[in-house]
């Protein structure tokens, strides 16, 4: 195992090399062979490991093979002079922190309810069994969370998200409190 | 008609979501994503904190039954469970205990000193709590996965250039470009990995909100049906109440599996009850739910196993994520795997925040207290191992304190660029003065594989902060002298 781990490992460098290559030269067909190099690379893991730990860590390796790369194109910048800044001026703005509290108190426990009311109505809408759904719902939870979180810190009109997600939660909230499930 | 939303304006949008979250987070981001990236190890770590305990991956069934009796003898006080550690844990000891308390074993079965593991117990309790109450902490820090889920998407949102800059990175100049490349670097390429992590990190808080939500809407409140409809229930039983037979339960165990290497562990449920049986825990090679499960009642009956390996898919699926999320599978080599990547998830979060900072056109405690906060933080974590070995001192208390007086010291200061290299190079006299502690206190078990595997990588980052503390202090002397010049 440890000899088939090593040329997994290999193919998974390669892969990484292959990429660069594809970035360094712009070459499509480099490109198209890189990422077909890193996807039989995953393959080779879980030939070796079993398709969970096999995926688990062709996944995760990249992350690593593609430093070697990363340090060839190493480029260091000059030292410039120290720039002296002027110090912060710190206003006590109580409206503006109310404001800040108020947007993370809505992010944090706020769509933490809103996501998890919305995930669970969802879920136990779905034709699988319910261990199943209760899987689904609590990993695919932060994702809807931290997708409705990016979309509120990015929303120029946060009344019209608070407005949405809400009515989402208490449509959702109707249906699992207010008896309209069997 | 509303005008349509270009790239660029949808990437300022996006890095402005991404910045705002990323000052939300931050420090707690990054002490998350540290003590985790530590806590990898927090077997090594509990072996390492009592390193005198002989230690074998060979047992007997007669062994085990000694210690059984032994313990129930000399402890009568209420618990709802014994639980009996086998080194297929990874941790090649053997240890008796209850809701109260653990004896390691020897080749005897006699029961010998008492597992105290209180150090590696702050460093898992900072992970999974931050130090705070545990509903609340634990809840905080699986809000934290969602966030670096949020963090991860509007990053990538944020990055127009991407593809054009996977492979890049300028070091040097005044640390700005530096941090930017590094954040995004390691950001990018390790979006699985910080995926995978966010998504199972959260699903240990949330579980419990899930959870009473489902029993709310579905289950009359009552938590324990959920938890039965996602877990395997408990067998229903009424038997005499008599010590159970673990001899006959073993032997039938080692008939049905291979249970070399891969018994974690046993746990007598409701014991001196009529509900009483025993639950095997065995280890599943190539696969990453925690374990099957062998369950026999107190005569050594075979009752059935939980189903955890071909049972429901959810089921499988929710038993797993401990492994994945703690990289507890293979052994060793994934274990280095997941402190690599994690310590890439920490730089990430050190350097958003430098990013902020030094783009930043003006200066305040902040530029003091961020560095401060990064370079003190494994200060705090070796002197509180320090005080802890020397003189007993809770860890919890003397890590906050520690961090307490190096952000006092950083403000006295009053120079981000000394901050740096001095607790670099303060955190290398801590952990040589450690070195010195554990040597006094163990004496010859410093020498032990359980202490060496912990101490020598210790030692190497001493030697690592050294010699970037002097790096970091020659440019330093380099800035000053061009801005003479």
């Amino acid at each position: 195992m440890i000899l088939e781990s090593f040329l997994a490992l290999v193919g998974s460098t390669v892969a990484a090399g292959g990429i660069y290559l594809s970035w360094r030269n712009s070459s499509a067909v480099y490109a198209w062979l890189g990422w077909l190099a890193a996807a039989g690379s995953v393959y080779c893991w879980y030939l070796v490991l079993g398709v969970e730990y096999g995926l688990t860590i062709g996944l995760c390796l990249p992350a690593l093979t593609v430093w070697a790369a990363i340090a060839v194109e190493a480029n260091p910048q000059r030292q410039s002079t120290a720039r002296i800044k002027p110090a912060h001026q710190w206003r006590l703005a109580p409206r503006q922190i109310a404001l800040q509290t108020g947007h993370i108190l809505y992010v944090l426990p706020g769509q933490l309810f809103i996501c998890a009311l919305i995930m669970i109505a969802v879920v136990y809408q779905l034709p699988v069994s319910e261990p199943k759904q209760m899987a689904i719902g609590v990993l695919v939870m932060p994702v809807l969370w931290g997708l409705l979180a990016y979309w509120y810190g990015l929303s120029s009109r946060k009344w019209l998200h608070i407005a949405i997600s809400s009515g989402a939660a208490v449509v959702a909230g109707l249906w699992l409190f207010g008896g309209a499930h069997g | 008609m509303a005008k349509p939303v270009s790239a660029g304006s949808l990437a300022k949008r996006s890095l402005q979501s991404h910045t705002w979250l990323g000052l939300v987070v931050s420090a707690v981001m990054f002490l998350i994503c540290l003590s985790g990236t530590i806590a990898v190890l927090h077997k090594e770590f509990e072996r390492w904190e009592q390193p005198n305990i002989p230690e074998t991956t060979s047992y007997t069934i007669e062994q085990v039954e000694r210690a059984y009796t032994s313990f129930t003898e000399q402890y009568n006080d209420d618990t709802h469970h014994y639980y009996f550690v086998f080194p297929g844990t990874g941790i090649p000891r053997l240890v008796m205990e209850d809701d109260h308390r653990a004896h390691f074993v020897d080749d005897q079965g006699t029961l010998i000193e008492q597992e105290n593991v209180t150090w590696s117990r702050m460093l898992v309790d900072l992970h999974l709590y931050l130090h705070l109450p545990h509903s609340f902490g634990m809840i905080l820090v699986s809000a934290c996965g969602a966030l670096l889920c949020a963090l991860i998407v509007s990053g990538l949102m944020a990055h127009p250039r991407i593809i054009k800059d996977a492979f890049k990175f300028r070091y040097g100049g005044d640390g700005l470009k530096e941090n930017i490349d590094l954040h995004n670097r390691l950001s990018v390429w390790g979006t699985p990995f910080d995926l995978m992590i966010a998504i199972t990190g959260a699903y240990f808080g949330l579980a419990g909100v899930f959870v009473t939500l489902i029993a709310q809407a579905f289950y009359d409140g009552d938590t324990q049906a959920v938890y039965d409809r996602a877990f395997t229930p408990e067998p229903e039983l009424v038997q005499e109440i008599a010590p159970p037979d673990i001899g006959t339960a073993m032997r039938d165990l080692q008939g049905r599996v291979n249970t070399e290497g891969n018994l974690l562990f046993f746990t007598v449920h409701e014991p001196h009850t009529p509900q009483q049986f025993l639950e095997f825990f065995v280890k599943t090679p190539e696969r990453l739910i925690y374990s099957e499960n062998y369950r026999y009642d107190s005569a050594g009956n075979y009752l059935g196993k939980a189903g955890y390996s071909d049972g429901d898919g959810g089921m499988q699926t929710l038993y797993s994520v401990f492994r994945i999320h703690f990289g507890d599978f293979i052994g060793m080599p994934v274990k280095i795997l997941y402190i690599i990547l994690g310590m890439m998830l920490t730089v990430v979060s050190a350097t958003g925040m430098n990013i902020w900072l030094k783009k930043r056109q003006t200066r305040d405690a902040l530029n003091l207290l961020w560095p401060a906060f990064v370079w003190g933080t494994p200060v705090a974590l070796v002197a509180s191992a320090v005080s802890y070995f020397a003189v007993a001192l809770s860890p919890t208390l003397l890590f906050w304190v520690a961090m307490a007086v190096l952000a006092g010291v950083a403000l006295r200061l009053n120079d981000e660029a000394r901050i740096v290299p001095l607790y670099k190079q303060l955190l290398a006299v801590v952990i040589a003065l450690f070195w010195l502690v554990y040597l006094v206190r163990f004496g010859t078990a410093a020498f032990s594989v359980a202490a060496l595997q912990i101490n020598l990588p210790l030692l190497a980052v001493a030697v690592w902060a050294m010699w970037s503390a002097r790096r970091n202090k020659r440019k330093v002397m380099q800035v000053a002298a061009l801005s003479a010049g």
